[in-house]
């Protein structure tokens, strides 16, 4: 059999909406190439998600159960999958970009003799597959060269997820072969740092203050525009590193996704992990002093300029 | 984000997404990324800098890959501009009222 496999995410039985971002992908990619579909997800015994609206139609769906599955360690989630592609062979095998896909992901493909093509944001004929270099100032395309199964995974909101519309999918359970002296690693609990939480994602409005601030006095300055506009504060990471403001305010691929009517970006440059915390909102301003940064990429309205003097009035 | 040694091998602290974190314990070897902010960074002094450049300096040829490569790069290019950005110029006081403008009538938050 030949295809393509899209490995979703979920964790105790709720998918990581990344992976219909995948899913779509995939669909484009097995259009374009004249290839089946198939999808899969990895869970621990009963704990897959009751739900499979995927928006797509394979023609195989599995899930890969185990009760050594969950938690999560890398380990078990290699030997499972391999197992699964082994036997599907498919030509292509697409991820979300998480960072539990970023864990595993690498080590799978090197089981194949392959490499991950990691954090795509598209694919064109050929099919190149299109990713990021130097924290999105560079384009760069990639072209599959070995005859093994071809490991991609896709960056966050590159391709529009339809779970809206589409039938329910009903999975084949694929049960791997998994013993606990496999597993090496010893996963403890999730926990969160913070008590209380912010959460961004469901403010209007958001200020966001970036490295560009230079230290942490200036920060009183944005916190008043903040103030001004009725909007909540956030960071990029730097920041957050600093301890400049604390890390539940983060936007970005290690903090929080927000989809706001209006994003105002102040002395944000705009690397990757930020922009695909941000990049869903309704409209975003920026200011930077650097014209070539890459959060003018995503945004509507630009001010080349001093934070410094343009803030105050 | 942080690592200590334990009796047989490592105890790591990793970064999750969305605000969380998980304790990992693990024999070695272990390859390990590290993230960004779990350490303060160390420059180096000036002694250190200085001693740095005496330090013998061992080079390692790469043995040619047996292996066919796996995939190729074709092209690096600059992105193509998705959006379109309108730029806003002036002076400052001027930028700050386009900006007004654009929150009233545009965006339409104030």
């Amino acid at each position: 059999m030949s295809g393509v496999l899209v490995v979703m995410e979920q964790r105790s039985g709720t998918w990581n909406r990344m992976s219909f971002d995948a899913v779509a992908a995939a669909k484009e990619l097995s259009e374009k190439l004249n290839l089946p579909l198939s999808v899969a997800a990895v869970a621990g015994k009963g704990t897959a998600p009751d739900t499979w609206k995927i928006g797509a139609l394979p023609s195989g769906s599995y899930v890969i159960e185990h009760d050594l599955l969950e938690p999560y360690t890398s380990d078990a989630y290699v030997i499972a999958l391999e197992q699964l592609i082994k036997k599907l062979a498919p030509d292509y095998v697409l991820f979300p970009h998480t960072y539990q896909v970023r864990d595993f992901a690498p080590a799978l493909a090197t089981r194949f003799r392959q490499v991950l093509i990691s954090d795509v944001i598209s694919i064109h004929d050929g099919p190149t597959f299109v990713r990021q270099l130097l924290q999105g100032k560079l384009n760069a395309d990639y072209k599959h060269a070995s005859s093994g199964p071809c490991f991609i995974s896709i960056q966050a909101g590159s391709f529009r997820a339809e779970t809206e519309s589409g039938t329910t999918v009903t999975p084949e359970t694929f049960t791997p072969e998994l013993t606990a002296a496999q597993i090496r690693n010893k996963p403890g609990e999730r926990f969160r740092e913070s008590g209380q939480t912010v959460d961004l994602s469901a403010a209007p409005v958001i200020v966001s203050v970036g490295r560009g601030i230079g230290e942490q006095d200036n920060l009183p300055l944005v916190e008043e525009l903040a103030q001004a506009l009725g909007a909540e504060l956030a960071a990029s990471r730097p920041i957050c590193d600093n301890g400049w403001l604390p890390m539940e305010r983060q936007v970005g691929s290690s903090g929080q996704t927000v989809t706001p009517k209006l994003y105002l970006a102040v002395g944000i440059s705009g690397a990757i992990q930020h922009l695909v915390g941000m990049k869903g909102s309704k409209a975003v301003i920026a200011i930077n002093k650097d014209e070539n940064a890459p959060i003018f990429e995503v945004a509507d309205y630009g001010v080349v300029g001093d934070l410094f003097e343009i803030v105050p009035s | 984000m942080h690592v200590e040694p334990t009796g047989t091998g490592l105890k790591v602290k990793r970064e999750l997404e969305d605000g969380w974190f998980q304790h990992v314990e693990m024999p070695l070897p272990a390859l390990l990324t590290i993230q960004s902010g779990g350490n303060k960074l160390r420059y180096a002094t000036l002694m250190g800098i200085k001693k740095a450049k005496t330090k013998e300096l061992k080079t390692v040829s790469a043995q040619a890959s047996t292996a066919t490569p796996a995939i190729t790069l074709e092209r690096v290019y600059l992105p193509e501009k998705q959006k379109k950005t309108e730029m806003l110029t002036g002076s400052p006081a001027e930028i700050a009222n386009k900006i007004v403008e654009k929150l009233k009538f545009e965006v339409r938050v104030i």
